[in-house]
């Protein structure tokens, strides 16, 4: 059967269509994909050397808050464990930020807030981490929950 | 008439599912030209499979898919596809990410329908085990492995008999390691084999026939395009069962 491997020139639609054009492909033995990317073509022609026409300046993505987070980060608050796992937790920043807007709408002055937004969110990660270390097993009478009932993670390499 | 013998197939439906379809002039009964009209051909319909409704932008999102590579990686045929960079990183425009991704889900749907084979395509070995699980699941091909040259373009040689061919390569990701396009790419193309291919900020996109940018490292975003291209094979090939039992 006839095909084309000069993949550079044209695309693989515009190859085929001119072998069944000139009769060197038989209609019968077009490709199974070939009346479905005729229906369905793609947005942008997939050929090789395809010039760049729009010449798209890449814009930057800046938001008004980022003067707050940028606070937060020069006095080093900024950065704490983000598990990647759980799609559910806000980020340290976020969480920042957040705290932020809350003192500032209690009416505390603004040189307090980045010290104080920054304390109550280490406390709530505090309590959210002790939280997480006093889980109650679903089945307590599983010998998963025996061993870690008995486990001692604190002391681990302690020598006794 | 004498029928030649090249394809006239009597299709009960006016048009036949098998990869060979006659165009040449057949004498068609006149109760089939009548079912014709009644059939409808998935090609006339927009979105046949319903492919539309699998994913919304927010499950893009929710996926990471929006997140491309640094700045100074970037492929300048991807400019057109991107959203801005937020602090050195650029950021894909989700919108564009989906119309791309529809079209994609649309066209494998219909290659599934046709009975077409589909290979899977990854080279990260993060990924790779999911990408195979998933082709085993809707009843495809894998290649997440080492890439010989010439298994397409020499596939007679290599394998020692006539080999088909997949005849759609999906692209998991375009890129070999952070240098080189996978040659599978170029081989498609040269063996007139459509693609579609998930293309990051630092990838080439111009040999992809659907080309879909968006990230191609997370495993999340991986686990949601092996969900989405699943669940379109899933489609087609229901669609296709239905219609032969239709034809029996």
């Amino acid at each position: 059967m006839a095909s084309s491997r000069l993949e550079r020139i044209g695309t693989i639609f515009t190859r085929v269509e001119g072998l069944l054009s000139r009769g060197a492909m038989k209609p019968d033995d077009r490709p199974l994909w070939f009346d479905v990317y005729k229906a369905f073509p793609p947005i942008t022609e997939p050929k090789y050397a395809r010039p760049n026409l729009v010449v798209k300046e890449i814009r930057p993505i800046l938001y008004k808050e980022d003067v707050l987070r940028a606070k937060f980060h020069s006095n080093g608050y900024g950065l704490a464990p983000v598990s990647l796992l759980n799609q559910s937790n806000e980020t340290q920043t976020k969480r920042l930020v957040q705290q932020y807007d809350e003192l500032k709408a209690e009416g505390i002055p603004e040189d307090e807030i980045i010290e104080k937004a920054a304390q109550a969110v280490a406390v709530e990660r505090h309590s959210y981490a002790a939280q997480k270390l006093n889980v109650t097993p679903k089945n307590p009478d599983s010998v998963t929950a025996q061993v870690l009932a008995e486990a001692d993670i604190k002391n681990i390499f302690n020598n006794k | 008439m004498i029928l030649s013998n090249t394809g006239c197939r009597y299709t009960k439906y006016g048009f036949s599912l098998l990869r060979y379809t006659s165009t040449s002039p057949q004498v068609i009964p006149e109760n089939v030209i009548d079912v014709q009209q009644n059939q409808k051909n998935p090609l006339d319909y927009p979105d046949y499979f319903g492919v539309h409704n699998l994913f919304t932008v927010k499950d893009l999102f929710d996926a990471r898919v929006h997140y491309g590579h640094k700045i100074g990686s970037l492929n300048d045929n991807m400019r057109s596809y991107i959203y801005g960079s937020r602090l050195g990183h650029l950021i894909f425009d989700l919108d564009t990410t989906a119309e791309h991704l529809r079209k994609a889900l649309n066209f494998t749907a219909h290659i599934a329908y046709r009975g077409g084979i589909i290979c899977f395509f990854n080279r990260n070995s993060l990924n790779a085990h999911i990408v195979e699980k998933t082709a085993m699941e809707c009843g495809e091909y894998a290649h997440t492995r080492f890439w010989r040259g010439g298994i397409f373009t020499n596939a007679n040689q290599q394998f020692g008999a006539i080999t088909r061919l997949p005849d759609l390569c999906i692209f998991l990701n375009t890129q070999n390691n952070i240098l080189n396009q996978h040659t599978a790419v170029r081989d498609s193309a040269k063996m007139l084999i459509p693609t579609i291919g998930i293309v990051d900020s630092n990838c080439n996109p111009n040999l992809v026939s659907y080309p879909v940018p968006g990230n191609d490292d997370s495993p999340t975003a991986i686990e949601l395009y092996c969900k989405l291209f699943k669940s379109a094979i899933i489609r087609g090939k229901e669609e296709r069962r239905k219609f032969l039992q239709e034809t029996e």
